[in-house]
């Protein structure tokens, strides 16, 4: 009876055994952090580690080879449970950051933290622990030491060599729940050493406290709702455009909406060759003095139809400028006009997007349809293709036109 | 007061006065059911997840399961210990999908005891259940353990077959030793019809 009892309890033992199962959540943990695979929604690109490209979406981190995309890690429960918001790749490390808590609910002694972890790691689970994880500092031309980072309120790697950032900042002996003692900056996180396991920021221009990033070294301030309540403050309708200095040391003012003839900013686009573009009435127009008034001579000069604008990619130094309309891809030269993509049937790309740039090929992504490959081909860009990354086919690309 | 602990005791000795009634089984009575319905994602504990330790009910929202509703099938077998109560086994299959639209199967294999407090034509069945639990999601799977509350009514159309609805409750404890922050519980409400042959 005895030897009965062992033999089930050592079945029972060696079923017990997980089966290809992730080390780092169980079955139910899994099934509820998933997200849908099968479009892919690119949340924002974080860099480059070796020749690839490290890619957020849909809770997920992907790599792209150039022709595949690879699924390396979800990363949805980490953000759920530790606050893990990747954003930045680089060094062969993906970094993260979060709030540390300090295991206490008071406030006042949290600290904003980066960890970095290479791909291997993160495959085998997130944890903060990992070396190189590090208080950030901040350094600011215009100030002293006595303020601390009591918010970030938002990451952008724009062009996927630099991170910018817009975080707030209370001085050492300040209350935080007093607003007056807030101030908002911008400026660019940068690894403080060669090994990456130290991060200052840089920079730091007082910005307004609405603001966000929607391009290098631009910054939109909107408030639509008059009675809109940030740090502490009831804000009035605003509708600012800010450039600063290439170091984010200095943020440049620009007209509001009403002396800019009801410009909406909303749907502004950043050339990097110094090509500024905003939609007026559902058009386009390019604007190369941010400050001079949009008039009827401006509009007749140069504008292209513009039902749905949305991000664009610039090339540093000059070079290809993508839009997405109603109709199509638009690529530019600089200081070329527009050329439309010669593509038949775009509906599927009539959602937001980004575009990033390896080679020839466009590496885009929409919140509906998932990721998608522009090759641009021939002169005039009549031999250009689309591929559509099938998720069926774990990711490897299909012709689409 | 007296009429009061009256009352408190009569309903205390109700269940007693059913069994009281006339056995319709004899000790040694088999029961064999296939039953099949719809399971409710009713609560998911996971305590990993500071801020959101429990959510309940389908849906992708905040507070939600990310679980749809899903469905279960299960075929038991039981022979009558007591007039009143029977034992058995009971194999069963419950899914539903997550939002990433991928099923998520559980697979309980358990003894199931019923007390059948009301027999005859018309019955009450009340069981529970315990054992293995086989959990499986996007080609990970684990043995776990798990147990069933389930309460219903059946009739017994002739004398062999009947039909029943049942309601009740699954808790599927997933449990790592070594690793508690892996460990979580999923809980559905089963609602199913049931088909039975006594013997």
């Amino acid at each position: 009876m005895r030897k009965i009892v062992s033999a089930a309890a050592l079945i029972l033992i060696t079923m017990a055994v997980s089966c290809n199962l992730d080390s780092s959540q169980g079955i139910y943990q899994k099934a509820f952090y998933d997200t849908p695979k099968d479009d892919i929604t690119i949340q924002s690109v974080l860099g480059r580690i070796g020749s690839e490209l490290i890619i957020y979406g849909n809770g997920d981190l992907y790599r792209y080879d150039g022709n595949q995309m690879h699924l390396v890690a979800d990363i949805t429960k980490y953000n759920m449970e530790g606050g893990y918001m990747p954003f930045m790749a680089a060094d062969s490390h993906v970094y993260f950051s979060y709030i540390d808590d300090n295991d206490t609910d008071d406030n006042d002694d949290d600290y904003f933290r980066f960890f970095r972890a290479t791909l291997s790691e993160i495959e085998n689970g997130l944890d903060s622990s990992f070396p190189g994880s590090h208080e950030v500092t901040a350094s600011f031309s215009n100030s002293g030491s006595s303020e601390k980072i009591v918010k970030f309120n938002g990451l952008f790697n724009y062009d996927m060599t630099k991170t910018q950032v817009l975080f707030t900042v209370a001085s050492d002996n300040a209350d935080a729940s007093k607003p007056d003692e807030l101030i908002t900056r911008y400026g660019f996180i940068n690894k403080a050493d060669v090994r990456g396991s130290a991060f200052t920021i840089n920079g730091g221009a007082e910005v307004h406290a609405a603001s966000s990033i929607i391009g290098d070294g631009i910054l939109r301030a909107y408030v639509d709702d008059p009675d809109y309540e940030l740090n502490g403050q009831t804000w009035t309708e605003t509708n600012l455009l800010y450039t600063t200095n290439i170091d984010g040391t200095k943020a440049v003012e620009h007209k509001s909406s009403d002396d800019n003839n009801s410009i909406d900013y909303s749907d502004m686009v950043f050339g990097s060759d110094g090509t500024y573009c905003i939609t007026l009435g559902g058009e386009l127009f390019s604007v190369s003095n941010l400050d001079d008034p949009v008039d009827q001579d401006f509009i007749a000069e140069q504008y292209y139809r513009s039902n749905n604008l949305m991000l664009t990619y610039g090339k540093n130094g000059g070079g290809y400028i993508g839009y997405i309309y109603e109709e199509g891809i638009y690529v530019r030269d600089s200081g070329e006009a527009p050329v439309l993509v010669d593509i038949n049937d775009d509906n599927d790309f009539i959602t937001s997007c980004w575009i990033g740039r390896n080679g020839s090929k466009y590496l885009m992504a929409t919140q509906e349809t998932g990721f998608w490959v522009i090759e641009l081909a021939g002169t005039d860009y009549a031999d250009s293709s689309v591929m559509r990354f099938d998720p069926e086919r774990d990711g490897n690309l299909s012709e689409y036109l | 007061m007296k009429k009061t602990l009256k009352i408190i005791a009569a309903l205390l000795l109700l269940p007693a006065s059913l069994f009281a009634a006339d056995a319709y089984y004899d000790t040694g009575s088999q029961i064999f059911n296939i039953t099949a319905g719809a399971t409710v994602p009713f609560f998911y504990s996971n305590p990993s997840n500071t801020n959101e330790p429990i959510t309940m009910w389908p849906g992708d929202g905040d507070g939600n399961m990310h679980r749809t509703a899903g469905g279960v099938g299960a075929i038991s077998y039981q022979v009558f210990v007591h007039p009143y109560i029977a034992l058995g086994a009971e194999l069963a299959f419950q899914f539903d999908f997550t939002r990433a639209d991928i099923v998520q199967t559980n697979v309980p294999i358990f003894v199931k005891a019923t007390a059948v407090p009301v027999q005859g034509r018309f019955e009450v069945p009340i069981s529970i259940g315990a054992g293995l639990l086989y959990m499986s999601y996007d080609g990970a799977s684990k043995l776990s353990f798990g147990c069933q509350f389930e309460a219903g009514i059946r009739y017994f159309i002739t004398d062999a077959w009947g039909i029943g609805l049942n309601y009740g409750f699954y808790f599927f404890p997933e449990i790592y030793a070594g690793e508690p922050e892996k460990s979580s519980t999923m809980s559905y409400m089963p609602i199913t019809l049931t088909v039975s042959y006594r013997h």
